[in-house]
């Protein structure tokens, strides 16, 4: 919304690249909350049919800004939904912060800074290979 | 996408031909990211499943787009772009999410670790994607040799038929090497598994 409402191209960038920010950081917590609600057996269709909606969602959205004569109103209009759909999770997702699900028996939740990630990652060969084919597979034609 | 439209445009294609590969491409992308989620699932009691599952989208990827690259009339053309496009696009929903979230050990380590998957793809695309390829075109191409839209056609087709081969080609055998970690990796579970269940260990 703030986009919406910015006036020169400097506010313009400024919100911008909060707004990417803030988009980056949705989409691995997004993954989160479908791997904690969907079972194991399930994950794909469901990541699957996430996608599906993404695809959609997003040709829907480019299409309906053709019909805007003001370019100001679709900013308006996902700023809006996004406040509603944020209070609309909040309310539907519940999510138990307090217990913990047991793997083996000894389990360790604990928060890892940024290097100790990447050390973890390191360990774990399987791991390393989905980065080194997300390196190669991720060039766009 | 650009080196594509400007492929089809050399093709001599009309702009609404070039209009109906965007949106055959986009409506069997979509449906191909859900076909590729419901067979990783289907697979995935097998100990290389959903691995299989990505190698064998790579490899009909790779397939289909040399013969959408090649292919002279728009009818073929066409058929295999959208094949590529639904065949293409299964390794994230069918083994690279899932499998990733089975790699971490829990909740929190889990959310850390996707943030950092997805930084790495990101960054990495953004380097090694379109200012690399573009480099590498325009190394391969000399202008000097050719001059009809059949021949730039011809060539940036080779071009791009190479350099995606390449790519995805290592894409495929870090899959195959990641199935055979994964694989190793369930092995240790199981065996770790069976030690803690003996009576013999307790």
């Amino acid at each position: 919304m703030a986009i919406a409402h910015s006036t020169s191209i400097i506010s313009q960038a400024v919100f911008r690249s909060i707004n990417g920010g803030s988009l980056a950081s949705i989409l691995p917590l997004s993954q989160m909350m479908l791997i904690d609600f969907v079972p194991t057996s399930m994950r794909g269709t469901a990541f699957g049919l996430m996608g599906l909606c993404e695809k959609v969602a997003a040709t829907l959205a480019t299409s309906a800004v053709v019909w805007y004569a003001d370019w100001r109103h679709p900013y308006i209009i996902v700023g809006s939904t996004s406040i509603l759909m944020a209070g609309a999770a909040k309310q539907c997702l519940k999510m138990n912060h307090n217990t913990k699900i047991k793997e083996g028996g000894d389990e360790k939740e604990e928060e890892l800074s940024l290097l100790g990630v990447f050390k973890r990652i390191s360990q774990i060969p399987a791991f390393v290979y989905l980065v080194a084919q997300g390196l190669f597979g991720a060039i766009p034609w | 996408m650009s080196f594509l439209l400007l492929l089809l445009e050399w093709k001599d294609f009309t702009k609404e031909q070039i209009i109906s590969f965007q949106i055959v491409g986009g409506i069997m992308g979509t449906n191909g990211a859900l076909l590729g989620g419901v067979l990783g699932d289907y697979f995935a009691e097998h100990s290389y499943g959903r691995v299989g599952v990505a190698i064998f989208s790579v490899l009909s990827g790779i397939i289909f787009y040399g013969l959408f690259l090649f292919a002279e009339s728009y009818s073929i053309c066409i058929t295999c772009y959208g094949l590529f496009h639904l065949t293409g696009g299964w390794c994230p929903a069918a083994a690279c999410r899932p499998l990733c979230a089975e790699l971490a050990q829990n909740k929190s380590e889990r959310a850390q670790i996707v943030a950092a998957w997805v930084l790495l793809e990101k960054t990495s695309s953004s380097v090694f994607g379109a200012p690399l390829v573009g480099f590498l075109t325009r190394r391969l191409f000399d202008e000097n040799l050719v001059s009809t839209n059949q021949e730039k056609a011809s060539v940036l087709a080779m071009n791009m038929f190479l350099l995606s081969t390449f790519f995805w080609s290592m894409c495929a055998y870090f899959f195959m090497m990641m199935g055979r970690a994964e694989h190793n990796r369930k092995l240790e579970v199981k065996m770790k598994n069976k030690r803690g269940s003996s009576p013999l260990l307790v």
